[in-house]
């Protein structure tokens, strides 16, 4: 897994002391979208979902993307993450062209270099909680017990707060437990890219500003790359950078910057000022 | 968990009740399927062990095939020939022990005895004789016998008693018992009823000079075939037969042959439902785990790591399942043997367990389960990863996968029946008509047709499923809700519906074919006696009586006896085979009216007539087409040094049964001329119109004085009926487990439905349900898909039988006739076998909490 950097702090606060070459690796995007559209057939219609969306994500940046219901905001994490395919444009995510490949390497892509944490928490419901985390090493043919693999898996736990638990089944964890397997479990692989959608959709209030705050603590600490869909403007005002779409385009985009305080209120009169 | 493969392993636990229901009923179609192999293997070692146990060490047998045997002359032609080093000379006739005919003389004639002749210095040499007691013959003894302990046990005899034989000389001749040999001897026809004594002890006896046949052991050096060769060359003053062991054993496996293919029908069909089980199951399991596989792939498994845990998943059930199956199949195996108890006059023994049988077993179950498997696995692997984001479970199977699975399961099973077809005389599937071994031939086309029909029932079912269930809610309307719901919950998902039905089908349709074969076949059989027996009763006689014998003029004479017809059965020569022949009275015959010339058959007042002038023989179609035989040819038959010739002068439709055959029909001067028959065995008595009732009481009384056994048409056919039935009923018992395992995948499929809807079910019984209706639209479900069903098996079924009649009517003409109560009873047990399989779901239903229900997701 290649290192994430820091993603540059909002231009407000600029730090000029800083080099060229950190420059350059810390504006390496590690996601790239171009022109992307997808159009689905439903009985004898078409309906074009994504019209022509082009983005970049750089490394370590957590980029939110938000939008109404049917917006499509859904289906560019999908192609994004290479769940699907576009009916044009491309993805490149670290230098592959993820929308060109077969589904055997969009496969390995996949498992060597995504992470997805889902709203409905998506865990094997027959398999624990280290059972579950351990998924992308099993399906990879390591054995999760030993070694790096099984130190990972236990920092993992513990970042999310969960050691003590990796024998419990999802149906003894509570919502916000379950979700924080899911994203222990998208994070283990230490992926170039981390994907979720709507993942506090299904949770309380409280409960689903602890998995935001930690999915923020592994991209500020860790470097760890993520783009996030969501509808909650408070979900995403933990972001670094917001991407705003509407009828298919990216409507706008709105720097917040890396801050310690994720407070929602400038996001919020930005999007009421849009009309959202 | 160390490696994915282990969720395979999850996967079958947490639905450990399907996975149960779906072993089970691989372990059924593999019970039957083992059972008719190990059947199967049981009636061959049995038909080994017999032929060895007639032959001995012999390598070759020289039968006569007149009934006055072989002469001394050809005897000692035989035993000079350069590669016989022994010659066992032997006499084999029926009689009657004196002391059982003179106990009751009025009373039904008693079981007769086989008197072995043997030479006791050679037969030894060739024939184990295992003594239980006493010893055996010597050369020094003429007034001395060995018996079986079969025939001690049953008369109460012991070394040291006499034993009184009734004789065609000079009264019945006393013979002591000096030996006792174990079980039931070597000569099958026997029964267990045999008694050896000297050859010149029973030649007296009889009064004859030939013998039956001549058993030889060859010189070091000499085979079987080179001896057959030296002694073709000098025989030629009578007619006789040269058998190997190999020989006799094939005659006696022909009639097990056709037993063997129809019963290993019966376990194709029934793995065919065993293998819808595992589909319907295994497509269950992926349509349940849609998420969870999308997740899979979303986190990076590949289509094939899916794949494989859904073969996994089957290969697990299919050994589990096959592993039961070949236990339970013993026991199977074991009650079917001890049904048919016999082939003929070979008695069965336990069932042969071979490594091959339990291999080749296991091995077709679990292809099955991975054939029927592979579809479910393909499709599990083309779940997209973005099916992990999906709220509910995806759409139901498409036709175009359905009927791929159907096609190559088919095929699997298809091609696994044809490589352990038994082989036999006929090569096909059919049904011996009793221990005469009359046999109705299917070939392997009737088999495989119907079969095919099977298939094709199947894929036909769901056009024509919707009617039916519209037509079976209609007495279930006054339930309006409940019947609505259930024929709405049928439709949700027409892949699955078809498939549970579909094995319904299967095991219906097998089960009225059968009945409808049975009942017609039975028919047939009856129809063939009738067409062929010139009366309504018959006199049997274990020994042959001249025609114009005083005794059967005494009967001819009693008031209402129109005619007594003689009917003398013999072997023929013809071809270097021997040829079922049956002596007849052309003029009885043409009085009579009976049997049915073909087209271009000649005309039978010229034909009956030329038989009793001499020269001429009428044969039946099946030779005829068999052998290219026209009106007018002349057919050759090797009675000695001069070959007889006899014109075809007709052809009938069906001639007189005999053994496996239908014999040809020649005049009394030609039998007891060239061909050397002494007199009839069978008496065909025909009563004047309404004095049946008066006359045949004396009848009887007179023919038991002279020990000839006496029967009325009727009971005949029943004997025949009987054993018929007894063979149906068996296979239909194995069809019925077809219809089990249809009932086995009615409880996953209503299980499965059950869950799907249990969110469903909460707002019914929030909205005012009560859980007895929903207990009621669960059954309801079950009954409408049980009788659509079995609708369409009754009717699948009585297609097939109406093939499998067809088929083997070999142009009886028969007005197909179904058995319509057994039908009725058929469907009626399809529906009850599908409501008795919703009980527990509809329980399960029934008792869920209002509340949780309404969480689910």
């Amino acid at each position: 897994m290649v290192p994430n950097t820091p993603p540059a702090p909002s231009p407000s606060v600029a730090d000029s002391s800083e080099t060229a070459p950190a420059r350059l690796a810390r504006d390496a995007s590690i996601l790239e979208a171009r022109d992307l559209t997808k159009v689905f057939r439903t009985g004898d219609r078409d309906v074009e979902v994504l019209r022509g969306i082009s983005l970049k994500v750089r490394r370590g940046e957590f980029v939110a993307v938000m939008g109404p219901s049917g917006s499509g905001k859904s289906t560019l994490l999908q192609l994004l993450g290479g769940l699907d395919r576009p009916t044009s444009g491309e993805v490149i995510l670290d230098g592959e062209v993820v929308s060109r490949l077969s589904d055997r390497e969009a496969t390995r892509l996949r498992r060597e270099k995504t992470g997805f944490v889902f709203q409905f928490f998506n865990l094997i419901p027959l398999l624990d909680v280290y059972e579950n985390v351990a998924l992308p090493f099993t399906i990879a043919g390591e054995d999760p017990r030993r070694g790096e693999t099984a130190a990972r898996i236990k920092d993992v736990l513990e970042m999310v707060g969960l050691s003590g638990r990796e024998r419990s089944r999802p149906d003894q964890l509570s919502a916000g437990e379950q979700q924080r397997v899911a994203l222990a479990r998208a994070l283990a692989g230490s992926p170039a890219l981390l994907l979720a959608d709507e993942p506090t959709g299904n949770l309380d209030y409280a409960t689903g500003g602890e998995i935001l705050d930690q999915l923020w603590r592994s991209c500020d600490q860790r470097g760890q790359t993520i783009v996030l869909v969501t509808h909650d403007a408070r979900a995403a005002a933990h972001a670094d950078r917001v991407l705003v779409l509407g009828d298919g385009k990216i409507r706008d985009e709105i720097q917040l910057g890396r801050r310690t305080d994720r407070d929602a209120r400038p996001l919020i009169t930005r999007l009421a000022q849009l009309g959202l | 968990m160390r490696r994915l493969s282990s969720l395979a392993w999850r996967n079958l636990q947490a639905r450990l009740l399907r996975s149960l229901l779906t072993a089970a009923g691989v372990a059924l179609g593999v019970a039957v399927l083992f059972a008719s192999l190990s059947a199967s293997a049981t009636m061959d070692a049995a038909v080994a062990r017999a032929a060895a146990d007639e032959m001995g060490h012999s390598a070759l047998r020289v039968q006569a095939l007149e009934e006055r045997g072989l002469s001394a002359a050809t005897v000692a032609v035989v035993t000079r020939a350069s590669g016989v080093a022994v010659a066992a000379p032997a006499l084999e006739r029926q009689t009657y022990l004196a002391a059982s005919l003179t106990a009751s003389p009025s009373a039904k004639l008693p079981a007769p005895v086989t008197v072995l002749g043997i030479d006791p210095v050679a037969e030894p040499k060739l024939h184990d004789l295992p003594l239980s007691g006493g010893r055996l013959l010597t050369a020094a003894d003429s007034s001395s016998a060995v018996i079986t302990e079969t025939l001690a046990s049953q008369e109460g005899l012991r070394i040291g008693d006499s034993i009184a034989l009734n004789g065609s000389g000079s009264g019945p001749a006393s013979l002591a018992i000096v030996g006792i040999v174990t079980g039931d001897g070597s000569v099958p026809d026997a029964a267990g009823r045999l008694v050896i004594a000297p050859l010149s002890t029973a030649q007296t006896l009889f009064a004859v000079t030939g013998v039956t046949r001549v058993d030889l052991g060859t010189r070091p050096g000499v085979s079987a075939d080179e001896l057959m060769g030296q002694l073709e060359a000098t025989i030629q003053t009578e007619p006789y037969l040269l058998e190997k062991t190999a020989d006799t054993a094939d005659s006696l496996r022909a009639d097990t042959a056709d037993f063997r293919g129809t019963l290993l029908l019966v376990a194709a069909v029934v793995l065919f439902a065993g293998a819808f089980l595992i589909f319907n199951t295994l497509s269950m399991t992926v349509t349940e785990r849609s998420r969870d596989v999308g997740l899979l792939r979303a986190a990076g498994a590949t289509r094939t790591q899916v794949m494989g845990l859904v073969l996994l998943q089957a290969l697990v059930l299919g050994v589990a399942g096959s592993i039961v199956g070949v236990v339970a199949g013993i026991g199977l195996s074991s009650l079917t043997l001890s049904w048919v108890n016999s082939t003929g006059p070979i008695s069965l023994d336990a069932p042969d367990i071979s490594l091959g049988s339990v291999s080749l077993a296991l091995l077709i179950g679990v292809l099955v389960t991975l054939a029927a498997s592979l579809e479910p696995a393909w499709r599990a692997g083309r779940i997209p990863p973005v099916e992990a984001l999906r709220r509910g479970p995806r759409g139901a199977v498409a036709g175009a996968a359905r009927l791929r699975w159907l096609v190559l399961v088919f095929a699997v099973l298809a091609v696994a029946a044809l490589a352990v077809w038994p082989s036999g005389a006929s090569g096909g599937a059919g049904v011996s008509l009793g221990s005469g071994g009359q046999t109705l031939q299917f070939g392997i086309l009737g088999p495989l047709a119907v079969y095919g029909l099977m298939l094709v029932a199947v894929l036909i079912v769901p056009p024509i499923l919707g009617p039916l269930l519209w037509l079976a809610g209609i007495p279930l309307r006054v339930f309006r809700n409940e019947e609505r719901l259930a024929r709405s919950s049928l439709a949700r998902d027409v892949s699955r519906t078809t498939l549970t039905a579909g094995a319904l089908v299967m095991g219906l349709a097998m089960v009225v074919a059968l009945g409808t074969a049975a009942q017609n076949i039975r028919q047939i059989g009856a129809n063939w006696l009738t067409e062929t027996i010139p009366g309504s009763e018959l006199l049997t006689s274990i020994h042959s009586i001249s025609p114009t014998d005083p005794s059967i003029e005494e009967i001819a004479a009693l008031s209402g006896v129109k005619s007594v017809s003689p009917i003398g059965l013999l072997g023929v020569p013809l071809g270097g085979l021997r040829q079922e022949a049956a002596a007849i009275s052309g003029a009885d015959f043409a009085a009579d009216g009976r049997l049915v010339f073909v087209e271009g058959g000649g005309d039978s007042a010229t034909a009956f007539a030329a038989l009793d002038t001499g020269g001429a023989v009428i044969v039946p179609r099946s030779l005829a087409n068999g052998s290219n035989i026209r009106l007018g040819d002349t057919m050759s038959f090797a009675t000695g040094e001069t070959p007889t010739t006899l014109r075809v002068v007709g052809i009938v439709a069906h001639s007189i049964p005999a053994g496996s055959q239908e014999a040809i029909l020649i005049g009394w001067t030609d039998a007891m001329g060239p061909f050397g028959a002494s007199g009839a065995d069978v008496f065909a008595i025909r009563f004047q119109p309404g004095q049946e009732s008066t006359a045949r009481p004396a009848v009887d009384a007179t023919a038991s004085q002279y020990a000839l056994e006496s029967a009325d048409l009727g009971s005949v056919q029943g004997t025949v009926g009987d054993a018929l039935d007894r063979v149906f009923r068996l296979l239909d018992a194995m069809a019925l487990i077809a219809v089990l395992v249809a009932g086995l995948g009615m409880v996953n499929t209503l299980s499965m439905s059950v869950l799907e809807r249990v969110r469903e079910i909460g707002v019914l019984r929030a909205t005012g349900m009560s859980s007895r209706q929903v207990w009621a639209m669960v059954v309801m479900e079950a009954g409408m898909l049980g009788f659509a069903g079995s609708l369409i098996g009754a009717a699948v079924g009585l297609l097939a039988g109406g093939l499998l009649v067809a088929w083997s009517s070999g142009g009886f003409g028969l007005t197909f006739d179904p058995p319509w109560v057994s039908i009725a009873l058929a469907v009626v047990f399809g529906i009850l076998i599908s409501v008795t399989a919703s009980i527990y779901p509809a329980g399960v239903a029934s008792r869920q909490s209002i509340v949780r229900a309404l969480q689910h997701e």
